[in-house]
């Protein structure tokens, strides 16, 4: 039987990307769709609320197997280690961690809860923990994936992938969700290159914009 | 002046000196008259100076946009610095995000400091720093990562010169870019020397200011001396980066975007599009106005647009008329004088000069022009042919590359550059 396949690591750490990669590899995914694709994971977010209750509720762990879902490394500590675990941990440059975890929160209106140096702090300090923590626990087989390594050697990657889970995997469909993910901000298909909205950017910015524009004889 | 310098024997490198705006042929003239001698010493010892060809069109979001992907504006998807919304026609104006195309540091895996080039704002996260050029509004928003930022904020870094000035004063303008000349040789100078990278680019664009508001002056006239001095200091500042450059090890190049020419008269195409019954607006608010019988509208600077319908909200046009629509305009275009002269040098139907997935954004038509006319896609004009205070317009070709490593000329353009730059990266 295989182990559940757990992918993990901090938010915004491309942990659905790769959720996504696997699922194009060919192995199923456990996620309710509860939280809706939007502009930070467009593909959506492969989450399952069941997850954030593992502390009370564990039932669904004992009808996964072989499956991949996405938790992140801050709940590790709650899974029960009575069976074992295949894990995929993603680790991205923190500085960039912090960045998409800003927009994120920017787009939703909500500010940060401390500065980019505490949260670097908190972070890297949590990373060590769980490493020690996981290191003493023969529950889990784990695969380390550098977020940069995805990008810049998606074939790689997935060869490694398929080799730590023992599985056939698609190759070929998991290294075009890595470019996919990718452009996910700037590609959007042939016929929306003049369609309104396809800036991240206000209309106050937009009218700023236009002003330089003016400035330099267009428009 | 070169020669005494010591290489390091380092991993390989890259540095780009982006030059606004620069023509070959000034530069050429420059070293002549003995006002760029630290070029001119490169020039003699450590490379070669060549003219190279701009994209069409023949602006800074378009082609440095090719510069950083190597690709085609079909590829990248970047045609201008603003498009339509197609159904209600209001101005959108793309940015970073909106490029369909990888930069080649991304592509390619290279850590690189990208300083000031246009066309990359908002900044995003990136193996390295990102400091984005025009149209950057908001230098936080500008820069990757913050440290970088609270850097610049801290040293009073300019993101652009304040070119009204130079319609109401000159001399504060001169002053104002000479000032943002200092910061961003500060800037480049400090990241080269802070920072880790292979491919190091810092884009200088105080040069295209200069030359849109007094490219009259370039060679002679009222404000020559202000030139001799800016591309004195600009010769210095080349100097010190080469020998930075060659000192490292890297392979050194400066280059621009596309070249420039004075202007003789602007030409408002949408004006012309209306006298000759392809565009009808109502009311004052531009393509806002469009009525359903206009048959094609104009973008800065020469972008044709055929108001198709299906693909435009009150587009009219039908498909089957599409490429008769297209012929007529260009018989029109072509014979379009001024002063006996003619103003367009070539007419090109979308499909002779894109190509890749995003082809069908680009204009159907792109009207290239002699020297001396500047197009223009301004909707407010009554007359087609005018003045303003613009004294210099963009060129097709006399764009500059210079390089340390050997490079084929023949046909060069901005968008092989990437290719140069790797080659590099892998070979040195």
């Amino acid at each position: 039987m295989d182990n559940l396949i757990i992918v993990t690591g901090l938010p915004r750490s491309g942990t659905s990307m790769m959720m996504k990669m696997l699922e194009a590899g060919g192995i199923a995914v456990i996620t309710d769709k509860q939280r809706q694709a939007d502009e930070d994971n467009p593909n959506g977010y492969f989450e399952l609320e069941q997850v954030k209750e593992i502390k009370r509720d564990r039932s669904w762990l004992d009808s996964s197997t072989g499956e991949a879902v996405k938790m992140v490394s801050m709940l590790l500590y709650n899974l029960p280690l009575d069976r074992e675990y295949s894990l995929i941990f993603m680790k991205r440059n923190l500085d960039e961690v912090i960045a998409s975890q800003k927009v994120m929160l920017a787009r939703k209106g909500e500010i940060p809860s401390a500065d980019d140096e505490k949260m670097k702090q908190l972070f890297s300090k949590h990373l060590s923990e769980i490493d020690a923590w996981l290191s003493e626990h023969k529950n889990f087989k784990i695969l380390y994936i550098n977020y940069d390594e995805v990008v810049k050697l998606p074939q790689e990657t997935a060869e490694n992938i398929q080799k730590f889970l023992g599985r056939g995997l698609n190759i070929d469909s998991m290294i075009k969700i890595v470019d996919h993910s990718l452009y996910r901000q700037r590609s959007t298909g042939p016929s929306s290159g003049t369609e309104a909205g396809e800036s991240d950017l206000s209309e106050d910015d937009n009218e700023k914009i236009r002003e330089q524009l003016s400035s330099l004889g267009y428009m | 002046m070169f020669s005494i310098l010591k290489k390091k024997k380092s991993s390989p490198k890259v540095v780009v000196l982006g030059l606004d705006g620069v023509p070959y042929s000034l530069l050429m003239e420059y070293m002549s008259r003995g006002i760029m001698p630290q070029l001119s010493g490169l020039c003699s010892s450590h490379g070669r100076l060549m003219s190279m060809i701009s994209t069409l069109p023949e602006i800074s979001s378009v082609a440095w946009s090719s510069f950083i992907t190597g690709k085609n504006p079909g590829q990248h998807g970047i045609f201008g610095f603003m498009e339509i919304d197609r159904q209600s026609y209001n101005y959108t104006f793309p940015n970073f995000q909106s490029l369909k195309e990888r930069p080649v540091w991304e592509r390619e895996g290279i850590r690189t400091v990208a300083l000031n080039i246009p066309q990359t704002y908002p900044a995003a996260p990136m193996d390295g720093v990102m400091v984005s050029g025009f149209v950057a509004i908001d230098l936080r928003k500008a820069t990757y990562p913050e440290r970088v930022y609270n850097y610049l904020n801290g040293i009073g870094y300019r993101l652009d010169v304040n070119v009204m000035l130079a319609q109401e004063t000159p001399e504060a303008f001169f002053n104002d870019l000479f000032e943002t000349f200092e910061k961003r040789k500060e800037a480049i100078e400090y990241l080269f020397d802070n920072e880790e990278w292979q491919l190091f680019i810092g884009t200088v664009t105080e040069t295209d200011r200069l030359h849109h508001y007094f490219f009259d002056s370039s060679r002679e006239g009222k404000y020559f001396p202000v030139f001799e001095r800016f591309y004195s200091e600009l010769d210095s500042f080349i100097g010190s980066m080469a020998r930075k450059a060659i000192n490292e090890g890297a392979v050194f190049m400066t280059c621009s975007d596309h070249g420039f020419t004075a202007i003789d008269s602007e030409v408002y195409l949408n004006r012309w599009l209306i006298e000759k019954g392809y565009l009808i607006l109502n009311g004052t608010d531009g393509l806002k106005g469009i009525a359903p019988e206009s048959r094609a509208f104009c973008l800065d600077p020469s972008r044709i647009y055929v108001h198709t319908e299906g693909k435009y909200g009150r587009g009219n046009v039908k498909m089957s008329d599409y490429e008769k629509v297209r012929a007529g305009l260009k018989a029109e275009l072509n014979s379009l004088e001024f002063d006996g002269r003619k103003v367009i040098k070539e007419v090109y139907f979308k499909e002779e000069i894109f190509k890749g997935d995003f082809t069908e954004n680009g204009p159907d038509i792109y009207l290239l022009p002699n020297y001396g006319f500047d197009l223009k896609g301004a909707v407010n004009r009554d007359k087609v042919f005018g003045t303003s205070h613009f004294k210099g317009m963009h060129t097709y070709d006399d764009a500059h590359l210079f390089s340390t490593v050997p490079v084929d000329s023949d046909g060069i353009k901005i968008e092989d550059i990437a290719g140069i730059i790797c080659n590099s990266l892998r070979s040195i």
